[in-house]
């Protein structure tokens, strides 16, 4: 473990009686001090520094988070909101000491889920795992957005995070996908935004929409977890086809895949479009050291798709493969090819799988103890070129091009994040390097990181518009003027 | 005796000797691990000692060394071949779906093969790849996933 500070003391209380005061709210068994149990909490696999909160509570009910909130903001101490910690941009780690709020634990209540208007309220610590097979067990007609993301990953966490998922070249951020959200403010008091703002008393009938109201669910995303906690959060479903199919385009040429991810995106015929590179396809089937041999492929394409009848999900095939011969025949490079998905796997390897199965843990991603990216929402149309020079980079630093690509929102954008696995002890410095290196480029070319560490936001905020990081640090004083929430995140 | 014994044991197992460093390598020894004890496929293995390379069109070749009851799987091409078969990749998904047949795909030119007089071994080669991938393609992967490509 690399250095990790401690705080002693908050402002007019010593920690001892921090102690005393969380275990009255929390119970002795939901607290701790312990440093064998906080140092799980101290880093994550990025290589963002690692900081030692001085304690983890688990609450489970919001009227706990109300007392912790409220006495965090007397005597400003910091709450740092987490549930499984698995963000890869450090978002968790307590940059100023403080309590670690583990909502991971306790707080995992499938609230209610309404068939009709196709929502469900999830308390912060349900995870994709638990969703996915509350749904296919109770609700096979519905589905939700499932991310590339283990199944142990937080449901409300990844989408306040304007994460990414399996109906996001359909639907788009998983920000969007929130109708409404409960929050304790700084001062203690429980807000609902979206439509269940209607009613006086908490209900759980009215939150089906985010609009047309002024649209205060937007305090809460993207911010990190620094303006509230949130405790609940009512999230879209989608109704779920008879028929599926997924296909997979072999691709020559960074070009041909982001033309492929752009018009398929843009066909509306795709739930999910994505790329990979090949060294990220070697690798999940078990390839040591991948590398791209000369003459292989440069990028696996995935599609997923579906029909309520199986003539409506052939007319969508037809016309992708209409898409893709029409690609083929402008391509200056026409090395590119579609097949089925299936057979595909079932002739190379089925652990290819994982990339359809999802959630799921692509193990070797975590074979290592370093895993970063610069994830970062794109434009279509600069993807090839970001492909290009974000590869040549990875040659430079001699690391393995991991870079995975997905067309977003019927194509109105894409997200493009070069992932690298690496290990910490021998490897950090240089992926520092790399990944600066990266982002630099990203940024020159419009790009916007998504779960942004704070290395990264401190970068941004230097480039950007400086009216934009006011208005950011006005609404940040108002909504925890004692800077009390996830402190250091955003530069705030 | 100790010569029926070598051909005894050789008649038992087959291996494949290398570890590919590609994909379509790694696909070509996907097919082939699950048949390494099946009796069938080790006399027709053993019966092969060439040198084939497999060339997905447009894609690259694969060098295929079938010596005494071993294979080695090898990116590129060996000059050295025996017999070269090129095939297209919409023909290679179709045999392994079933929707395209050795003379079907010889006939629509999606299967080209150099050294054709070696017609025994190309259909030696034909009994062993094929019905691999056919195998392999049995039991679908994705739960609830249609192939209508």
């Amino acid at each position: 473990m690399t250095d990790v500070l401690k705080r002693q003391s908050y402002i007019g209380i010593e920690k001892e009686k921090v102690l005393e005061h969380l275990i009255k709210i929390f119970g002795k068994p939901n607290v701790t001090d312990k440093n064998y149990n906080l140092i799980a909490y101290s880093y994550d696999m990025t290589e963002s520094p690692p900081r030692m909160p001085d304690f983890v509570v688990l609450p489970k009910k919001v009227e706990e988070i109300i007392q912790l909130v409220n006495f965090c903001n007397q005597y400003c101490i910091p709450i740092v909101p987490y549930v499984s910690g698995n963000n890869v941009g450090g978002l968790t780690i307590p940059e100023e000491g403080g309590i670690i709020c583990d909502m991971g634990k306790r707080m995992k209540k499938i609230v209610k889920i309404n068939e009709s208007l196709m929502y469900i309220i999830l308390e912060p610590g349900v995870t994709f795992g638990q969703l996915k097979k509350f749904l296919d067990d109770h609700h096979p007609n519905l589905k939700y957005g499932y991310a590339m993301a283990p199944p142990y990953a937080s449901v409300l966490a990844n989408a306040l995070l304007s994460g990414i998922s399996n109906l996001s070249t359909k639907m788009g951020s998983m920000g969007d996908m929130i109708n409404g959200l409960e929050v304790v403010l700084y001062n203690g008091e429980l807000i609902r935004t979206g439509t269940s703002f209607l009613s006086k008393e908490m209900k759980d009938d009215n939150w089906f929409a985010r609009y047309p109201m002024p649209d205060l669910t937007g305090l809460f995303i993207g911010w990190q977890g620094t303006t509230g906690i949130v405790t609940k959060g009512a999230l879209q479903l989608w109704s779920r086809k008879k028929y599926n199919a997924a296909l997979m385009g072999i691709i020559y040429t960074a070009e041909n895949c982001a033309n492929v991810l752009q018009e398929f995106g843009r066909s509306e015929c795709c739930e999910d479009v994505c790329s990979i590179s090949a060294e990220l396809a070697k690798m999940v089937w078990g390839f040591e050291k991948p590398q791209k041999l000369k003459e292989e492929p440069d990028y696996i394409v995935m599609v997923s798709l579906s029909g309520a009848t199986k003539e409506l999900l052939q007319a969508k095939i037809n016309y992708l493969r209409q898409i893709f011969n029409e690609l083929k025949e402008k391509a200056e490079n026409k090395r590119m090819f579609l097949v089925n998905f299936d057979t595909f796997i079932n002739i190379v390897g089925k652990e290819f799988a994982v990339y359809y199965n999802i959630p799921n843990v692509l193990t070797p991603l975590y074979e290592w103890d370093g895993l970063t990216w610069v994830g970062s929402y794109a434009h279509p149309d600069r993807i090839a070129k970001l492909m290009n020079t974000v590869y040549g980079l990875y040659k430079k630093y001699e690391m393995g091009p991991m870079i995975y690509s997905k067309s977003m929102k019927g194509g109105h954008y894409s997200v493009l994040r070069p992932m690298v696995r690496f290990q910490k002890v021998r490897e950090e410095e240089k992926v520092k390097k790399m990944m600066h290196e990266i982002l630099e480029v990203m940024l020159e070319e419009n790009c916007v990181p998504y779960k942004a560490p704070s290395w990264m936001t401190e970068i941004i905020r230097k480039k950007c518009d400086p009216n934009w990081v006011k208005l950011l640090e006005r609404i940040k004083c108002t909504m925890d003027p004692n800077h009390i929430f996830n402190p250091g995140k955003w530069g705030l | 005796m100790r010569k029926k014994l070598i051909i005894l044991l050789r008649w038992m197992k087959i291996s494949i000797i290398n570890k590919p460093d590609d994909i379509l390598g790694l696909a070509i020894k996907n097919l082939f691990t699950p048949f390494l004890h099946d009796e069938k496929f080790i006399k027709r293995i053993n019966k092969l000692n060439r040198i084939i390379v497999l060339e997905l069109i447009d894609v690259y070749p694969l060098t295929l060394t079938f010596h005494e009851g071993t294979i080695r799987i090898e990116y590129g091409e060996n000059p050295d071949y025996d017999l070269k078969l090129r095939i297209t990749v919409e023909a290679f998904a179709g045999i392994a779906e079933g929707k395209v047949g050795l003379i079907g795909a010889l006939l629509k030119g999606n299967l080209k093969v150099k050294k054709i007089y070696r017609l025994l071994t190309v259909l030696k080669f034909y009994r062993i790849l094929f019905p691999a991938i056919k195998k392999a393609t049995e039991t679908p992967i994705l739960e609830g996933v249609i192939n209508i490509l």
